[in-house]
């Protein structure tokens, strides 16, 4: 059976995505030193909570560099939620916090307003459609990408082309998931987006 | 607004699914789990457990059902009735929960909706209103399955939740539950109009009708449904397709 290494840093629930991973038929390993990233055949990269908090215990357990140094072996990683946004260069939630910086960019607040001005409400919470770019084939394309967001900020590349997929809140672009060589993250939650969302973490896996 | 969601509304008197009418009058509907499974089969958006005698008999056993739902079922799934305490969220939530309903506990302390907000976030507190007319246009606040009064008025008890940090209003119409004659609109209206965080319409729907009404007619978030799926008398799919007939954009 294929394993794949969760990083288990402290915060948040992982069971959620270690019964998924279960589903897609894969043996699911908490890991929780940087040896243990370092020997990962596949790593994945929860987080919940603050970005601040995230990468906080990233590096206070000295995880920081080993995820770095396993980013750069081209093997899989694969980002979820904060997960995916400590990947960037910075972030601006509750002031600056440096990130991994596998990915150039920041990661800002969702806009309060809709396009025309009027307020919307942030944290986005709920399930969006995904417009996905074409270069990007993680999904199956037999139904529509529905896929269920909680968040408040979000990732902004550099590069445009990092960017595989989005959606539109109220007129604004929302990023849903960026990529870069063996590099992914994901803005929403694959484990709590049903078929669409186990799908998406099979064929990233057998990728 | 994002897109209205369809949600599966279990009631619990563990180990069994129940549901009554006007909130009393229990009967037993079967497996809690079966019906999660087919709910998910459908297409639901989300669940909502609701262990409706534990705040009565401070008891969680609840919590067994939660974590083999989560094992099984991968949409957002929200847990209610009995929750006291922050250690209490921390429980369900490690049981699988994404989201926990609190309502008797709030109304004892209000100060709980900051604690959990502050603890968990916002997205996680879902203050649960049992709401009974009492005049024209007017909602008195109820608890323990609609036999406790409160005296607080709902329209300014879920002002002062949202201000306390609650993500979202589960708002059960204790009039209209269980009787299949249609959503209190006028209450969902009302509150959906007045506070600026997701509402979600439960008690009364019978009809496909009744469901496209309140999200269109009366800007509820979400409905809950339990009667209509619980005795089959239509299948989400089924009023997802209807939404999407009456222009309204769901998840499919």
């Amino acid at each position: 059976m294929k394993e794949i290494c969760v990083v288990d840093y402290g915060v948040g629930n992982l069971f959620s995505v270690a019964h998924a991973l279960e589903e897609c038929g894969v043996n699911v390993k908490f890991i929780t030193r940087p040896e243990d990233i370092l020997s990962a055949g596949k790593l994945i990269l929860p987080g919940v909570g603050a970005f601040g908090d995230c990468i906080g215990e990233i590096r206070k357990r000295g995880l920081d560099e080993a995820i770095v140094e396993y980013a750069k072996s081209g093997k899989l990683l694969l980002g979820i939620c904060v997960g995916m946004q400590v990947m960037m260069t910075k972030s601006f939630e509750f002031g600056e916090h440096a990130g991994l910086d596998l990915i150039s960019g920041t990661v800002e607040k969702i806009s309060p307003t809709k396009a025309n001005g009027d307020s919307h409400k942030v944290p986005y919470v709920g399930w969006s459609k995904l417009q996905v770019a074409a270069d990007f084939i993680r999904f199956d394309k037999v139904r529509e990408e529905w896929c269920y967001f909680v968040h408040s900020y979000m990732a902004k590349p550099e590069n445009p082309t990092d960017i595989k997929a989005h959606y539109d809140y109220n007129g604004q672009k929302i990023t849903a998931i960026i990529a870069k060589d063996n590099i992914i993250g994901c803005q929403f939650h694959p484990e709590k987006s049903g078929l669409v969302g186990l799908n998406f973490l099979k064929n990233i896996i057998n990728n | 607004m994002s897109t209205p969601r369809i949600i599966a509304r279990l009631d619990i008197k563990a180990p069994n699914l129940i549901k009554g009418i006007n909130l009393e009058g229990l009967r037993v509907i079967g497996n809690p789990g079966e019906y999660a499974n087919k709910y998910y089969n459908q297409g639901a958006d989300e669940l909502i457990y609701m262990d409706i005698v534990a705040s009565l008999y401070e008891r969680n056993s609840i919590l067994d059902i939660v974590r083999e739902t989560a094992k099984r079922i991968f949409i957002p799934m929200t847990v209610g009735g009995g929750i006291r305490s922050v250690s209490d969220v921390e429980d369900s939530l490690r049981a699988g929960a994404d989201k926990i309903a609190i309502n008797s506990a709030a109304i004892k302390r209000p100060e709980l909706i900051n604690e959990i907000a502050n603890r968990f976030g916002a997205q996680c507190m879902v203050l649960s209103v049992e709401a009974k007319k009492y005049a024209a246009g007017r909602w008195e606040v109820y608890h323990e399955n609609g036999r406790e009064k409160t005296g607080l008025d709902v329209l300014s008890w879920v002002k002062e939740a949202e201000t306390r940090g609650a993500g979202e209003i589960l708002l059960t119409s204790v009039d209209m539950e269980g009787t299949a004659k249609g959503f209190d609109s006028e209450l969902t209206k009302l509150v959906a109009n007045s506070v600026n965080i997701p509402v979600i319409a439960s008690g009364g729907c019978g009809s496909l009708g009744h469901a496209i009404d309140i999200i269109k007619t009366a800007n509820a978030d979400a409905v809950a449904l339990g009667h209509v799926l619980h005795y089959d008398k239509f299948k989400i799919n089924e009023i997802k397709a209807a939404m999407c007939d009456a222009d309204i954009e769901v998840r499919q």
